[in-house]
């Protein structure tokens, strides 16, 4: 009878810890402060997504450079709407190596081209009605070289 | 293979060492052959769709002397690339009337997001070593049964979901020209620690004495003593956390917001458990032989956390914070155990 005891009062003790208590975040409809704005204009300033340099046409070719301590550039861009076709982004003229990603917006990475040296990058990307639901997309193009490297990103 | 041969004669070199010290208290050895799992497909949530640990085979070397002054394990974990590493060490030592024990085990694993429409952050390092530490400091019961009780520290290191709260307007739109923003982050290890009381019955060891524990039913027959057992090793008591990954500078840089984290602490527990059949041949009360099958498992679990609320001041503020369960833990896998004492 000691040991039957014993064994309910044990378990009486885990089922209390069983049931379950968490603490709350709240969101706060009267949250003071404004939201945060994007900066996509400024390309000595592109080196994260919420700086990424917005692309506004397509076609379009721009060229930049980076070095040892800016190692990244990301540019933003907006598909058309209802243009289900292939694009293709190109980094040409490269001085040393660098890679180029596409990333979309739920920042998971969709492609990637990461050949060696000065050799060009190109990502071809096809779009069609399922990838609708966000029309976003982001390109990072990354130093792999220790120097500086000047490239020429085409958007087509 | 090396690691199997320098294993074997640590084995024979402590057992040499130790007979001559050991001989009138028990002198344990045994070897332990066991498949390795760490699994996260019973992580609560969507953790389970993100992480993914490499399986692998384990080999268990254990010399103890409970009665005396000495334990000691160690496991090799092959992994299906053959590699080795490795996974467990264990030690225990017996000071005064306290009994010390020492574990520490791990496995490596990856980060994958198999989703590319549902928005997550994930360190840009997708790989991680999960980890279970363990300090215990206790006694044997007075009745027996290969019961040993006390305190144990036990530190769990692995993923963890961050859940994420934005200001309320936003949450679902969030900004034009930023990325969606995502519910969740991925701690690649994060830290979980537990603080309380501990309690093991080893029935192996029990029966190579002649004794049963609470959970077996040994049988009997001249020399041989064999029968089911359910082993069990627990520690429960106060739970805290660490996290390992600064979300601030990823969210600032996906999001332009300002990061908060808030604490996690509370109740949570260990179980070890090993549902074993034992045989055991006692040649004389001076030499036992043992041979162990089973399974062995253990779960790590937050039972209970102590409530902090928390609300978005500002529009630019993001809250994180992991949920309860979202870092329990489960490791499972068959064994063979083979023991000598005497």
């Amino acid at each position: 009878m000691k040991y039957v005891s014993a064994r309910f009062y044990f378990v009486l003790f885990i089922s209390f810890l069983l049931v379950a208590c968490e603490g709350e975040i709240n969101t706060n409809e009267n949250a003071s402060g404004s939201a945060p704005i994007p900066v996509q204009n400024d390309l000595t300033d592109n080196d994260d997504f919420f700086h990424a340099y917005r692309l506004s046409s397509i076609p379009q070719s721009l060229s930049d450079t980076l070095s040892t301590t800016d190692t990244v550039d990301y540019f933003y861009l907006e598909l058309p709407l209802r243009s289900y076709r292939s694009y293709s982004f190109e980094l040409k003229s490269l001085t040393g190596d660098a890679d180029l990603e596409l990333i979309n917006a739920y920042l998971n990475k969709e492609s990637w081209s990461e050949n060696a040296g000065t050799e060009d990058e190109l990502i071809d990307y096809w779009r069609n009605y399922t990838d609708l639901d966000n029309n976003m997309v982001f390109l990072k193009v990354i130093n792999r070289s220790g120097t500086d490297v000047m490239y020429t990103l085409e958007v087509n | 293979m090396t690691h199997y041969v320098t294993l074997l004669m640590t084995l024979l070199l402590l057992t040499m060492c130790a007979s001559p010290a050991l001989s009138q208290n028990g002198n344990y050895t045994s070897l332990t052959f066991k498949k390795s799992v760490w699994t996260s497909s019973q992580y609560v949530g969507d953790l389970s769709d993100w992480v993914y640990f490499d399986e692998g085979n384990a080999t268990v070397l254990e010399y103890r002397s409970p009665e005396s002054s000495f334990s000691f394990s160690a496991a090799i974990r092959e992994s299906e690339d053959g590699s080795n590493e490795l996974e467990s060490l264990v030690g225990a030592t017996r000071l005064g009337d306290m009994f010390l024990k020492l574990e520490t085990g791990g496995s490596e694993g990856q980060l994958f997001n198999p989703d590319n429409n549902e928005p997550l952050i994930l360190p840009d390092n997708k790989t991680f070593k999960s980890q279970l530490n363990m300090l215990a400091i206790g006694s044997n019961w007075s009745q027996g049964q290969g019961v040993k009780y006390g305190f144990a520290w036990v530190n769990l290191v692995q993923p963890a979901e961050i859940e994420l709260t934005y200001y309320s307007v936003l949450a679902d739109a969030g900004i034009v020209g930023a990325p969606t923003w995502a519910e969740s982050a991925v701690d690649p290890e994060f830290s979980n620690h537990i603080l309380g009381l501990w309690f093991d019955v080893d029935s192996l060891s029990s029966f190579m004495n002649g004794e049963g524990t609470f959970y077996s039913n040994p049988a009997i027959s001249g020399n041989f003593i064999r029968g089911f057992a359910l082993d069990w090793e627990m520690v429960v008591g106060l739970y805290f956390s660490d996290p390992s990954l600064d979300l601030s500078p990823i969210l600032k840089e996906a999001y332009g917001l300002d990061y908060e984290y808030v604490e996690s602490s509370g109740l949570a527990w260990t179980n070890s458990y090993k549902m074993a059949y034992n045989l055991v041949y006692r040649a004389q009360d001076s030499l036992s032989v043992g041979l162990q099958m089973g399974i062995e498992g253990r779960a790590v679990q937050t039972l209970f956390e102590i409530p902090e609320d928390k609300t978005i001041s500002s529009k630019d503020q993001v809250i994180g914070k992991i949920g309860i369960g979202d870092n329990d833990s489960y490791q499972w896998g068959p064994y063979v155990r083979l023991a000598v004492e005497f």
